[in-house]
C-alpha cells in the first residue's frame, strides 16, 4: 500500500548480498520490537508549514502516578515526480500532565524512516531506533471534544478524536475509495517506521522472520527470503497502530539485486468510525490491491516508479491509487481536519 | 582452517630427518633467513570501532589462522578465523553468546615482510600490509543482526626461535606474533566509520628454514 513500503522492499532485496550490513552500524544486542500496548484515544491533525504533514497522537490511561503511555507519529509523503515516499518518525514514551495544562513527554524511544530517494540502495540507512531517553515539553487545551497541542512545533496542532474524524468517510465513489487507502495507509506508514531496518538493506535481518506487535491490537509478521532475488513478506494480522484502523493480510515483493522487481498481495482494511448513533454503526471495510494485473506496484531502485495500489470498498466504490502521485484528495481532505 | 589442518598434521606426522652435518656459519645463517615460513596461530584478536553517528564499539575474539611468507624479503599473509566473544558499545559490555546465535569473523592481513636474524635460531620478521576484518553476529529471535567489515593498513611482527625438532626437512618454530591495524573505510557502512583500530597477538608453530 505505503509507497514506502514498496520501496522499501526493494532496497532490503538489494541488501540481502551485503549481509544486513549498509548504512550505519547497528546498536549491539538491540531488541527489534520494544512496543507496548496502549489502550486510550487515538487522536489526529495536520500540521506542518503547509498542513501536509499527518500528525497522529495516542495517549493511553494514566498510571496511579499520572503518567499515560503515548505514542506520536509524524507523517510526510514525499514526491519528485517520479516516484512517492514517506518520511515518518514516531516517538515513544509517557504522557504527564498537569491540571494547568503542561505536560511532560518522556521519550523513551524514537523511530526514523528517512526519505531516501536519492540514496543508492546500498548506502540507504531505512528504519532507525534511538532509544536516548529525553524530555519535551507542551502546553494542551481540551475543548469541545478537541485536543490543542502547542510548545513544541514538531507536535503541535489541533487534533481531533480519529474514530470522528472516520465519519466523514464515505464508501461509494471512488474518491471514497481513494481516501479508504490513504486512511488505511496511516496504519502501514507507523509499522514501516517501525519495522528496523525498512526501505535499506538491513531488511536482511528478516530471513530470521520478526513479529511487531501492533501499538493497539495485533500484530505484524516480517520475512525475507532469498539472497540476490529476494522475497519480502510483510503480513498484518488484525494489526492497529492507529484506533480505528485495523489491518489485516500480506504485502510481498519480489525484488533483484538491483531493487528492481513488483508488489503482490490483498490486504483488508476496516475502517472503524465512532457512530453518532450507536445502532449505525458502519464500519468500512475493503481490500487494497498490491499486484493488481497489469496494475502491480512496480519497484526501481528500491523505490516505487509505476503500478497502483488497487482499493475497492466492499459493496461500494473502487480506486486506482497511483503508487508515485501525491495523494489527491490528502488525509486531512478526507477527514476535514481542521 | 585446511591448510592449518594439513600443516599441523604434517609437523606431528613426519618423521624426523636424518642428523646432518653443520654448514659454515655465515652460510648457514644467510640461508636460514630464506625461503618459506609456514605457522599455525592461535590468539586474541581485538577490534574497535567508532561511527560516525558517535558510538564506540569494541570486539575481543579468539582467533585460529595461518602466517605464511616467503624469502629475506618478500610478501606475507596473515588470514585468522574469529569468534567474537565479547562486545561493547559506548561503555556497556555484552557477552556475544546471549544475544547473537552465530559469532563469526575474520581477519586478513597481506603485506610485504623484511627478516632479520637476532642471534642463533632467532629471527624477526615485519612488515607493513593491507587490512581488513570482517565480523558478523546474526541476532537471536527477536534481536538485531550485527555486522562490521573495516578495511584499512597494518603492521605485523613475528618473532621465531627455532627449536631444534624437524619435519619435512625443515626446522619446527615456536613463534610470538602480533599485529597493529588503523581501518578507515568500511565498505558495508561506508557512511558510519570514522576509524577503528585492531590488534592481534599470540603463538604460533611453524616450520622454518631448510635445515
Amino acid at each position: 500500500v505505503t509507497p514506502a513500503a514498496s520501496r522499501t522492499r526493494g532496497p532490503a532485496v538489494l541488501l540481502a548480498l551485503a549481509l544486513g550490513a549498509c548504512g550505519r552500524y547497528a546498536d549491539l544486542a538491540q531488541k527489534l520490537d520494544v512496543t507496548a500496548r496502549i489502550a486510550g484515544d487515538t487522536w489526529i491533525a495536520a500540521g506542518g508549514h503547509d498542513g501536509a504533514q499527518i500528525r497522529i497522537l495516542l495517549v493511553g490511561r494514566p498510571d496511579a502516578h499520572g503518567a499515560a503511555p503515548f505514542a506520536f507519529t509524524a507523517i510526510d509523503n514525499v514526491s519528485n515526480g517520479s516516484t512517492l515516499v514517506s518520511r515518518v518518525t514516531t516517538l515513544q514514551g509517557t504522557w504527564s500532565e498537569v491540571a494547568s495544562g503542561a505536560a511532560t513527554l518522556r521519550v523513551a524511544h524514537t523511530y526514523t524512516l528517512p526519505e531516501e530517494i536519492g540514496t543508492s540502495l546500498y548506502s540507504r540507512q531505512g528504519t532507525s531506533r534511538d532509544d536516548a531517553e529525553h524530555t519535551r515539553r507542551i502546553a494542551v487545551a481540551r475543548d469541545a471534544g478537541r485536543l490543542s497541542v502547542s510548545g513544541d512545533d514538531a507536535l503541535a496542532g489541533t487534533y481531533v478524536p480519529l474514530v470522528e474524524a472516520l465519519r466523514a468517510l464515505g464508501t461509494s465513489t471512488a474518491r471514497d475509495a481513494t481516501c479508504a487507502f490513504w486512511i488505511a495507509d496511516l496504519g502501514i506508514q507507523t509499522s514501516e517506521a517501525r519495522i528496523i531496518g525498512f526501505n535499506s538493506p538491513g531488511m536482511y535481518q528478516y530471513q530470521q522472520a520478526e513479529t511487531y506487535a501492533g501499538t493497539i491490537a495485533g500484530g505484524v509478521h516480517v520475512s525475507l527470503s532469498g539472497t540476490l532475488a529476494t522475497t519480502t513478506r510483510i503480513e498484518y494480522a488484525g494489526f492497529q497502530d492507529v484506533g480505528g484502523v485495523v489491518l489485516t493480510g500480506p504485502q510481498v515483493t519480489d525484488a533483484d539485486s538491483g531493487g528492481s522487481g513488483h508488489m503482490s498481495g490483498v490486504l483488508r482494511f476496516a475502517l472503524a468510525p465512532l457512530p453518532l448513533d450507536p445502532a449505525g454503526a458502519a464500519t468500512i471495510t475493503g481490500t487494497i490491491d498490491y499486484g493488481s494485473g497489469g496494475d502491480a506496484v512496480q519497484i526501481s531502485g528500491g523505490n516505487p516508479t509505476g503500478g497502483a495500489y488497487v482499493t475497492a470498498i466492499d459493496g461500494g466504490g473502487t480506486a486506482r491509487v497511483s503508487a508515485i502521485a501525491p495523494p489527491a484528495p490528502t488525509v486531512a481532505q478526507c477527514l476535514a481536519l481542521p | 582452517v585446511a591448510p592449518s589442518l594439513l600443516l599441523a598434521l604434517a609437523i606431528a606426522a613426519a618423521p624426523a630427518p636424518e642428523p646432518s652435518g653443520a654448514p659454515p656459519a655465515e652460510e648457514a645463517h644467510a640461508e636460514r633467513l630464506d625461503g618459506w615460513r609456514h605457522a599455525i596461530g592461535i590468539g586474541v584478536h581485538s577490534a574497535q570501532l567508532s561511527s560516525k553517528e558517535g558510538s564506540q564499539y569494541t570486539f575481543h575474539s579468539g582467533s585460529i589462522g595461518y602466517l605464511g611468507s616467503v624469502g629475506v624479503t618478500g610478501p606475507f599473509l596473515q588470514a585468522f578465523f574469529l569468534v567474537p566473544l565479547q562486545a561493547r558499545q559506548d561503555g556497556e559490555v555484552y557477552s556475544t553468546a546471549t544475544y547473537y546465535r552465530q559469532r563469526r569473523g575474520a581477519d586478513l592481513l597481506l603485506g610485504a615482510e623484511h627478516r632479520w636474524a637476532l642471534g642463533p635460531g632467532l629471527e624477526l620478521e615485519a612488515g607493513p600490509g593491507l587490512h581488513g576484518t570482517f565480523i558478523y553476529l546474526p541476532g537471536k529471535e527477536g534481536y538485531r543482526d550485527f555486522s562490521a567489515f573495516p578495511l584499512g593498513l597494518g603492521a605485523s611482527g613475528v618473532l621465531r626461535w627455532a627449536t631444534r625438532a624437524e619435519r619435512l626437512r625443515r626446522t619446527v618454530t615456536i613463534d610470538g606474533y602480533a599485529s597493529v591495524a588503523y581501518d578507515f573505510r568500511d565498505p558495508l557502512h561506508a557512511d558510519d566509520l570514522a576509524h577503528g583500530f585492531a590488534v592481534r597477538v599470540g603463538v604460533s608453530m611453524g616450520l622454518g628454514a631448510v635445515r
